[in-house]
C-alpha cells in the first residue's frame, strides 16, 4: 500500500472492459480495482473516449451503463469524464448526467465543436455554447486533446480550465503537450496539469523518470499547487519503462522523493491538487 | 469548493430576471406618460393658474 493516496485524473478503462465484474475483481487491462487499491488509488476519473469508437453514441451509452453500476459497487471514488463531447449534444440537450465532472470538447479529430490535435480548427459557435452550458452545470473543461488554435480560443474564453492528461512541450515537442505559456494561463485560473504516462508524450525511450521530469517542469514553472497526474492507463499501448500498471504509483513517488520532492509536495501532486479542483474532501 | 464554484464566486451573474422587470416597468411608465400627456398638462395648468376656482362646487 502506497503512503501517498492517488487521484488519477485520466484512465480509459471503461471502454476496455466488457462490464463491471472485470473492473471489480480483476482484468487483463492496465487497471482494475484490486490493483488500483494496491497502488494507493483513491480517486479515479473514468473517461469515455466515445469519439474514438465506430459508434460514439452507442459507446457512450455502454460506458455510461458500466459507470453507473460501478459507482454503486466500487470502493474507489469514481468520477466521469467525456473525452469528446459530440455524443453529449445528441444525448443531453437539456441537462448533463449529475456525475459528469470533466469534459474535453474533442478527441484527436475535429468535430462540430472544436479541433483536436489532428487538425488546426478553432472553437465553433456550437463549441462555445456547449462550453458555457458545461461551465454553468459545474462541469470542468479539459484542454487535453485540443489543437493549439482551439486551445487558445478556449483560453480566451472566461472559463476555468485544466489538462487531465498532458505533458510539457518544452521537454517534448509534440502537439498533445502544452506550451509553457498555456501552462501558466491554466495555473493562473487555479487549474492543474495532469502529467501523463504516455511514452510518446514523455520522451524518446521514455522511463518513469521522465514522468518526474515533466512534473518537476510544471512545478518549477507555476508551482507545486498546479501539478497532478493523469496516467492514461488503458488509453496507451505499453507504459514507459519502470511502470507496469496502476500498482506502479509508489515507485514514481519514490523517485520524486529521491529527487528532492518533500512528502507534502508529493501529496499535493498525487491527490490534493485535483481534489481542490474537484471540490472534494480529503479522504 | 471546486474550480467552477470558485469561478462562479468571482463572476457573480447579473440577475437577468430582475433587470427585465425594471425595463418593463420603465416602458409601461413611458407609454402611460405619452397617452396621458394632455390630461396631465391640463391638471398642472389648473393647479398653477391663478384664476382657477379651487372651491368649485360640482353642479
Ligand atoms: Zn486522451
Amino acid at each position: 500500500m502506497s503512503r501517498f493516496p492517488v487521484f488519477d485524473s485520466h484512465v480509459d478503462t471503461l471502454l476496455r472492459i466488457s462490464g463491471p465484474p472485470e473492473f471489480l475483481s480483476g482484468s487483463s487491462t492496465q487497471l482494475d480495482e484490486p490493483r488500483a487499491l494496491k497502488g494507493g488509488v483513491e480517486d479515479l476519473v473514468l473517461a469515455v473516449c466515445a469519439e474514438a469508437e465506430r459508434d460514439p453514441t452507442a459507446s457512450w451509452k455502454k460506458a455510461f451503463g458500466i459507470y453507473e453500476e460501478l459507482i454503486e459497487r466500487s470502493s474507489l471514488r469514481l468520477h466521469l469524464m467525456a473525452e469528446g463531447c459530440q455524443p453529449l449534444i445528441e444525448l443531453y440537450p437539456e441537462g448533463f448526467p449529475r456525475d459528469l465532472r470533466v469534459a474535453c470538447l474533442t478527441w484527436n479529430v475535429p468535430n462540430s465543436l472544436a479541433g483536436g490535435v489532428h487538425s488546426d480548427a478553432g472553437l465553433t459557435d456550437e463549441g462555445r455554447a456547449l462550453v458555457r452550458r458545461l461551465r454553468d452545470s459545474g462541469v470542468i473543461i479539459d484542454v487535453s486533446h485540443l489543437c493549439d488554435r482551439s486551445r487558445r480560443d478556449l483560453l480566451r474564453m472566461d472559463v476555468p480550465l485544466v489538462a487531465t492528461h498532458c505533458n510539457c512541450r518544452r521537454l517534448r515537442d509534440v502537439p498533445r503537450n502544452l506550451p509553457d505559456q498555456d501552462i501558466r494561463e491554466i495555473a493562473s485560473m487555479d487549474g492543474v496539469v495532469g502529467v501523463t504516462f504516455v511514452p510518446r508524450f514523455l520522451a524518446e525511450n521514455a522511463t518513469s523518470s521522465h514522468i518526474v521530469d515533466h512534473a518537476s517542469h510544471v512545478a518549477d514553472l507555476v508551482g507545486v499547487d498546479h501539478v497532478g497526474f493523469g496516467s492514461d492507463f488503458d488509453g496507451m499501448g505499453n507504459p514507459p519503462a519502470g511502470v507496469v500498471d496502476c500498482t506502479s504509483w509508489p515507485a514514481i513517488f519514490e523517485e520524486m522523493s529521491q529527487r528532492g520532492w518533500s512528502d507534502g509536495e508529493i501529496t499535493k501532486a498525487s491527490c490534493s491538487n485535483w481534489r481542490r479542483v474537484f471540490g472534494l474532501e480529503e479522504t | 469548493m471546486s474550480l467552477i464554484d470558485h469561478w462562479k464566486d468571482r463572476h457573480p451573474q447579473p440577475r437577468g430576471g430582475g433587470r427585465i422587470i425594471v425595463y418593463v416597468i420603465l416602458l409601461v411608465l413611458v407609454v402611460f406618460l405619452m397617452l396621458k400627456a394632455e390630461d396631465i398638462g391640463e391638471t398642472f395648468a389648473v393647479m398653477f393658474s391663478g384664476d382657477g376656482d379651487t372651491t368649485e362646487v360640482v353642479r
